[in-house]
């Protein structure tokens, strides 16, 4: 029945048995819903760049003034390129799981859970590299976060980079979230590929399987959605 | 845990065995509904305590010496935050949400009990986060509940050490709990209704919980984000919602960020929130209205549709909340626009509600007569609210008492009746016992009758130009003496309606013990949740098999019917002709 039939029933009509219980899967569902959040998350996220990035609210005449390109490091374009990877991997395991080819799903899982765990250090070692370039989150040891007491005046100094340049908050921020999402999918694919692995039968993981790599192939789409941002600084 | 698969319904049931599995790490949603309202109304009476304490200070400036100006505006943020997230959309959703939905929809349970417990149990920490704010150096936040930076977070703000930073931390601790929360809801209506349960058999309160979690989780990543934000501002010196500025004779290290943006996303998510909490209390008035006249709502299939426009609708007008922001004057003519569209949809919804009482069979029981007390307070604030949305009109009352006389009537007083019409309907179901009806009548009017005296003359204050949050108003020259005296008559009527809450808490503990045995359906409610085999409902809710519904939650006073009501899962048969609407 289309949304627009059921929308538009008249209940106090003819009053009887009436459609069967949903048929589609209850966590299919569910992570569809989830989805919506993240892509509402992400939306947020880019509209507030994009408005950062043409100055917006700042006194006129300064316009984007603050923004600085940030550097791109090459390793960026590696990572992308590992997580691409391991969507690929992920698909070939959905297609496994549905086959019901134990072998094939058991590497196809290997390899797509390697790859993800290679993006997700490649993305700590660009964090790495920035700090080294001198973008720090924060600077000096002991440095109190919280300023208690005598609130500290100096951020100028201990975050040269950080208060100059949005375009590099916003790009510690967004990889962050990022990742901790990617983190969520790595735990269901921890509990996938241990049961596969303990020889557990296919079916108890194939929905698992099926829906993780749905999800992955989503954060890479997101991933790429981000990079593509960055890049336009 | 034993394990045991009922036949019609595949999905296993968890049968704890212990008391803390039964009561404490339950996945049950009627126990997880009834941690969620305890701890939301627990918390919401810390924020009726504050806002008492602030009209002590309005009413008699000086005479209490512990209440310092910067107290007060602690006081301002903390009441605010506290009633509009962690009282009304926990209670709302996380209460009433997660006991009704599967009762109504006739499930067993929410489809995902395990993140159902987590989600009351994260609520609970963010509550406690939010709590911790009192006990730290500085006190809590003090910037005002919206939390506009820069001031937020710079010297000179009360709260601005770590008050402000155990706010934001709550604040994204919350959203987490409410989007598990917020999964059950929406998928538990789409995926968990029960045989014949078509989404137009669903009882209006589920259609306005539904929606009301849809738009939450959509509207509350803004505020995440924000939070996130603002958070790294003061922690990590990042300049998100920072500009270049001077605070204190001093240059600060901020420069380049906006608060506007700020400004933006707090009320992409602030607007879409009063209808977070509004829809549900449409959708439940709805059905205590229907109930309590013995007619079938008018127009139902308005109502739902009204819900579902109102909650697109609200995505669109968020920056009626900034016109004094100094934004283009196109963009105040568009907001405006859009608001007054949202007053169609609004506007049906009332006249089908007045409609539904029309000719009907009305008892004024005490839930009726915090269903028709809504209806007077929803109609007042709502036409303030036409002022309001204009943009010449809001310029000059914008920062008055006018606007918080507007709030409050439509979502702080309108909402809060419902919900106590709410427990007092649902709570012979819940507890399977009935309350003192001549205690519920007395609560219904000095409430109803106090809070009339309390904001309608703020709004002729705001008019005479009072300013809001401001700690003492001092001689100054525009304000007569007569508004002081209001003030007075104000403070004198919160402290009334303050104690008078004592009867209501009185009522439901000394009801819960020694009220009468209730009747299983005392209202002749047609409704799915009446109809269960055990009062209050065991765990599973329908006892070995699940009910099949064949008719829609509104069949009252039927004309042949043997009693004035036909329970949604009676199939037809010669008891009932058709219906003649």
């Amino acid at each position: 029945m289309s949304l627009l039939a059921a929308l538009t029933e008249k209940p106090w009509l003819a009053p009887g048995p009436a459609g069967d219980r949903p048929d589609r899967s209850t966590p299919a569902t569910g992570l569809a819903v989830f989805l919506c959040v993240v892509t509402m998350l992400f939306l947020l996220l880019t509209m507030a760049y994009l408005m950062h990035m043409s100055g917006h609210g700042t006194a006129s005449g300064e316009t984007g003034g603050h923004w600085h390109s940030m550097p791109k490091p090459p390793l960026l374009w590696a990572n992308s390129g590992i997580l691409l990877l391991s969507s690929f991997a992920w698909q070939a395991a959905r297609r496994a799981a549905r086959r019901g080819d134990a072998a094939a799903l058991r590497s196809a899982l290997i390899v797509a859970g390697a790859l993800g765990l290679a993006f997700l250090s490649g993305q700590l070692f660009v964090w790495h590299q920035l700090r080294e370039a001198g973008y720090f989150l924060s600077s000096q040891p002991g440095f109190c976060l919280i300023g208690l007491g005598t609130p500290d005046r100096s951020f100028q100094t201990l975050h040269p980079f950080l208060t100059g340049s949005p375009a590099i908050a916003f790009f510690y921020l967004i990889t962050a979230l990022h990742g901790l999402h990617l983190l969520g999918g790595v735990a269901v694919w921890g509990h996938a590929t241990s049961q596969v692995l303990r020889g557990g039968s296919i079916a108890a993981v194939r929905q698992q399987v099926d829906l993780c790599g749905l999800y992955w192939h989503f954060l890479l789409l997101v991933w790429l959605w981000m990079f593509g941002l960055f890049l336009l600084t | 845990m034993a394990t045991v698969t009922l036949a019609d319904d595949m999905r296993p049931l968890h049968h704890p065995k212990t008391f803390i599995g039964k009561y404490i790490w339950s996945q049950d949603h009627k126990v997880i509904a009834i941690q969620y309202s305890l701890t939301a109304i627990s918390i919401g009476v810390v924020a009726l305590v504050l806002s008492a304490l602030m009209r002590l200070q309005l009413g008699f400036p000086g005479t209490f010496s512990f209440i310092q100006p910067d107290h007060y505006l602690q006081y301002v943020t903390m009441h605010g935050m506290i009633m509009v997230v962690y009282l009304l959309t926990a209670l709302l959703l996380g209460g009433f949400g997660n006991y009704l939905i599967p009762l109504m929809v006739g499930a067993r349970d929410m489809v995902f009990p395990f993140v159902n417990m987590l989600s009351y149990w994260v609520y609970l920490l963010s509550v406690l986060v939010l709590v911790s704010g009192f006990f730290v150096p500085g006190g809590p936040a003090g910037s005002g509940w919206t939390l506009y930076p820069p001031q937020a977070i710079l010297d000179g703000t009360p709260g601005h050490q770590w008050g402000i930073i155990t706010m934001l931390v709550s604040l994204a601790i919350f959203i987490v709990a409410f989007t598990m929360g917020g999964l059950n809801y929406v998928t538990t209506v789409l995926q968990a209704r029960t045989k014949g349960m078509t989404l137009m058999r669903m009882p209006c309160s589920v259609w306005g919980i539904f929606v009301a979690s849809i738009m939450g989780l959509l509207a509350f990543p803004a505020l995440f984000v924000a939070a996130i934000m603002m958070l790294l501002d003061r922690i990590a010196g990042t300049s998100f919602f920072m500009p270049s500025i001077v605070s204190m004779g001093q240059q600060t290290g901020y420069q380049g960020g906006s608060p506007i943006l700020f400004q933006h996303l707090f009320w992409f998510f602030g607007h879409p929130e009063v209808y977070i909490v509004a829809l549900p209390a449409f959708g439940i008035v709805s059905d205590l209205i229907s109930v309590h006249a013995r007619k079938n709502i008018f127009g139902y299939r308005m109502m739902v549709w009204a819900i579902i426009v109102i909650g697109a609708l609200s995505f669109f007008v968020w920056a009626h909340h900034m016109y004094v922001s100094g934004m283009n004057p196109y963009f105040g003519f568009f907001f405006a626009t859009s608001t007054l569209i949202i007053a169609i949809p609004t506007a049906i919804k009332v006249y089908n509600w007045l409609l539904t009482l029309y000719r009907g069979n009305i008892h004024l029981r005490v839930p009726m007569l915090f269903a028709i007390g809504f209806l007077f307070t929803f109609i007042h604030g709502g036409l303030s609210g036409l002022f309001l949305g204009n943009v010449s009109v809001d310029l000059p009352l914008s920062d008055t008492f006018f606007v918080v006389g507007h709030f409050h009537m439509v979502m702080g007083v309108s909402p809060i009746l419902v919900i106590f019409g709410a427990i007092y309907h649902w709570y012979p179901k819940i507890t399977g016992r009935m309350w003192n009806d001549m205690l519920g009548k007395i609560h219904f009017w000095i409430t109803f009758l106090g809070v009339y005296a309390i904001y309608l003359p703020m709004h002729y204050l705001g008019i005479l130009g009072v300013p809001r949050r401001y700690y003492a108003l001092g001689p100054t020259a525009f304000i007569p003496p007569s508004a002081h005296l209001a003030n007075e008559g104000i403070t004198i009527a919160a402290l009334i309606v303050f104690v008078a809450q004592g009867l209501f808490f009185f009522n439901m503990i000394w009801s819960f013990f020694r009220g009468p045995k209730a009747d299983p359906n005392p209202w002749g409610a047609a409704s799915l949740e009446w109809q269960t085999p055990d009062t209050p409902p065991k765990h599973g809710n329908w006892g070995p098999r699940l009910p099949t519904v064949y008719r829609w939650a509104y069949d009252y006073s039927v004309p042949g019917a043997a009693q004035d009501f036909i329970p949604q899962n009676v199939p037809p048969g010669d008891a009932d002709r058709h219906h003649p609407t």
